[in-house]
């Protein structure tokens, strides 16, 4: 039985529809994370849920009791914004003894909990300080600790590491993780960085324009990605366009100009389509030799550079109709291959996808 | 280093106009002043120079003027006070609200200070009357019988000065209320606090600054008020500012004006850098208790 259950969203902005029928449903501990591009209606859901924005019609829905009609006070869920949103005229005891004293909590009662949350963040040192005299990581911590202080019955984080640099941001996430793996509340994260959607949530609701692409964990929908913006917006690619000559059961087999044809699995095209083909990186084998074995396309091409980047090794070759292609490989141990080398790209039907092509 | 420097000197070069300005025509004056409030005067002589604080002693043993400048500062406060409670309202409503209202309501605030005040006091004469629509309003709906005696009042007057400077107050504080993060409210309200809460715990507090830039402008403003007071408080309920003009046009005792102007001024600055101070001193007990740790 799920625990957060939400049905048909629509919201509408004027002439703007923000969220078109927008339903998934979140289980009890799970962690769910709304990924897509600005405005594809991500933060709108999360601004649903925690009532500051009323929707048109559709229904949230959480421990089998609808959420809306409640005021955002009522409804018992913790947020950690994007800029943390700390206040700035608190200290930090107040900023996390915030939620408690709104409870009515006894003062020893909020004594003890807001000193165990600082001490869950490790920032019990920092009680008496204001938050301008905290670092940003130190901040999205209080901002933490603020949110599940009140024991929430849900908590939604929003791009929680948007504000902050490349290495920090990994530094953080480790943190986060390590925050919510003690943590048994189910999660609702917004965010438009695909890593870091992948990082932290079991399931991955990919959002585009109003409207639910695609549900699913990190590695369905990086390995059976069920459309082009799907494919697209989670991890890299390399795209063929061509034409659909045959189709067989689930595999459509399109022409590539100046490449010849290779097979790929069939998404929803017909005979004579326009289709776009994408293959990852990492799933593609280099070989010198001819071997092809009957569930593999085999492309030839010639290597352009090979650039070593110490966890990987990334090749950059090119097709014969002109195009680039990548590989990627973890395996060191690959024959020595020198610029201008004909090689042949091989990899597996079921590792390419064949879309309908978007204007 | 040296291009900050030319930066400096030329910021300065521009700096010096208004200071020149600002030294000829508010140093110059109130310097005179002081020194005029410090002569004598004799009806059949005219200004007699001398060194003599006489004037200040009049003034400040007697308990007529004490008392006109006691209401003056009273009525100063409560002007103070009714922008303050109305401008909140209006601030937040200033800012939620978009395109033509936002412009409307900035009109409506703005326009009695580019009206002329003695327009504006006529304006409240008319309403407080005792034949005037307030009255007649609360007459008809039966909160009195009897007609309210608003005009000549300092009520009455609290009403106008709040009218004339309410845009003051309004501005000041929606300036520092449009500084507030907006996720603010909303962290507050998610942690379980109502509206009303919100705007107690964190609206509230954020926007002291803008509040008390208002009060100063307002409070000082309101000390020196000439026309509304005049007009709407008449000869018998007197404020300062009718006394000085009372002194200087009506008797010609400049010395005696001078006095006056200069305890106006003095018991202004005085008040708000006592406000000032306190708010200061409290400001920083915080501060140090939030860094002691």
């Amino acid at each position: 039985m799920s625990y957060l259950n939400i049905h048909d969203l629509k919201v509408r902005y004027g002439d703007f529809h923000a969220l078109k029928g927008v339903s998934f449903s979140v289980a009890e501990r799970e962690r769910i994370c709304l990924l897509g591009p600005s405005g594809c209606g991500k933060t709108t859901t999360l601004q649903v849920v925690a009532g500051f924005v009323t929707p048109e019609s559709g229904e949230v829905g959480l421990a089998g009791r609808s959420l809306l009609g409640f005021a955002p006070e009522k409804r018992n869920i913790g947020i950690m914004f994007q800029n943390y949103a700390l206040f700035p005229h608190m200290t930090v005891f107040e900023n996390v003894a915030f939620g408690l004293r709104m409870r009515n909590v006894a003062a020893t009662e909020i004594k003890q909990q807001v000193t165990a949350a600082l001490e869950r963040v490790q920032l019990a040192h920092a009680a008496q300080k204001l938050p301008a005299m905290l670092s940003g990581g130190e901040q999205q911590r209080i901002a933490f600790a603020r949110a599940v202080v009140i024991k929430p019955n849900l908590l939604l984080l929003d791009e929680p590491f948007s504000n902050l640099d490349a290495r920090l941001r990994q530094e953080m996430r480790a943190e986060l993780l390590e925050l919510l793996a003690n943590l048994p509340i189910a999660t609702v994260m917004v965010t438009h960085d695909q890593e870091e959607a992948m990082a932290i949530a079991d399931r991955i609701v990919v959002m585009r324009s109003g409207q639910i692409q695609q549900i699913g964990t990190p590695s369905e929908i990086y390995d059976t990605p069920a459309s082009l913006f799907a494919a697209r917006f989670i991890g890299d690619s390399n795209t063929f366009s061509g034409k659909v000559m045959s189709i067989d059961g689930g595999t459509a087999e399109i022409d590539i100009a100046g490449v010849g044809r290779i097979r790929a699995k069939n998404h929803g095209l017909g005979i004579g389509a326009t289709a776009e083909v994408l293959v990852r990186p990492q799933r593609v084998r280099l070989a010198q030799d001819d071997s092809l074995q009957p569930c593999q396309n085999v492309v030839a091409a010639i290597m352009e550079r090979v650039l070593f980047l110490g966890h990987r090794t990334e090749f950059h070759v090119r097709l014969s109709n002109g195009a680039m292609f990548i590989v990627w490989t973890q395996d060191s141990s690959l024959p020595d291959i020198q610029a201008g080398a004909a090689i042949k790209l091989v990899w597996s039907v079921s590792d390419a996808f064949a879309f309908p092509t978007e204007n | 280093m040296r291009a900050d420097a030319t930066l400096l000197r030329s910021w300065l070069a521009l700096a010096l106009v208004p200071l020149v300005l600002f030294a000829i025509f508010y140093v110059v004056p109130v310097v005179q002043l002081f020194w005029l409030s410090l002569s004598r005067f004799d009806p059949a002589v005219g200004i007699i120079p001398a060194v003599d604080p006489g004037y200040f002693f009049t003034f400040l043993t007697d308990s007529y003027y004490l008392g006109i400048l006691g209401r003056t500062v009273a009525i100063s406060v409560a002007t103070t006070i009714a922008t303050a409670i109305l401008a909140y309202p209006l601030a937040i409503y200033l800012l939620i609200s978009k395109g033509w209202r936002q412009t409307g309501l900035l009109i409506v605030l703005v326009l009695p200070l580019v009206t002329s005040s003695i327009v504006v006091s006529y304006g409240w004469l008319i309403l407080l009357g005792p034949r005037g629509l307030v009255n007649d309003v609360a007459m008809n709906l039966g909160l009195t019988s009897t007609p309210l005696q608003l005009m000549y009042t300092d009520t009455g007057i609290v009403i106008g000065l709040t009218h004339v400077l309410l845009v003051f107050m309004a501005l000041s504080i929606a300036a520092s209320m449009q500084a507030i993060d907006a996720n603010l409210w909303k962290a507050a309200r998610s942690l379980g606090a109502t509206s009303w809460t919100t705007f107690r715990k964190v609206t509230f507090p954020l926007t002291l600054p803008g509040l008390r830039t208002g009060c100063l402008l307002v409070f000082s403003l309101s000390m020196s008020a000439y026309a509304t007071p005049v007009l709407i408080g008449g000869p018998r309920r007197k404020v300062l500012s009718y006394l000085i003009y009372q002194q200087s046009s009506g008797l010609l005792n400049w010395p005696f004006a001078a006095a006056m102007a200069v305890i106006l001024l003095a018991s202004t600055l005085g008040i708000v850098a006592a406000v000032r101070l306190y708010t200061h001193t409290r400001r920083s007990a915080t501060l140090r208790r939030a860094g002691a740790a």
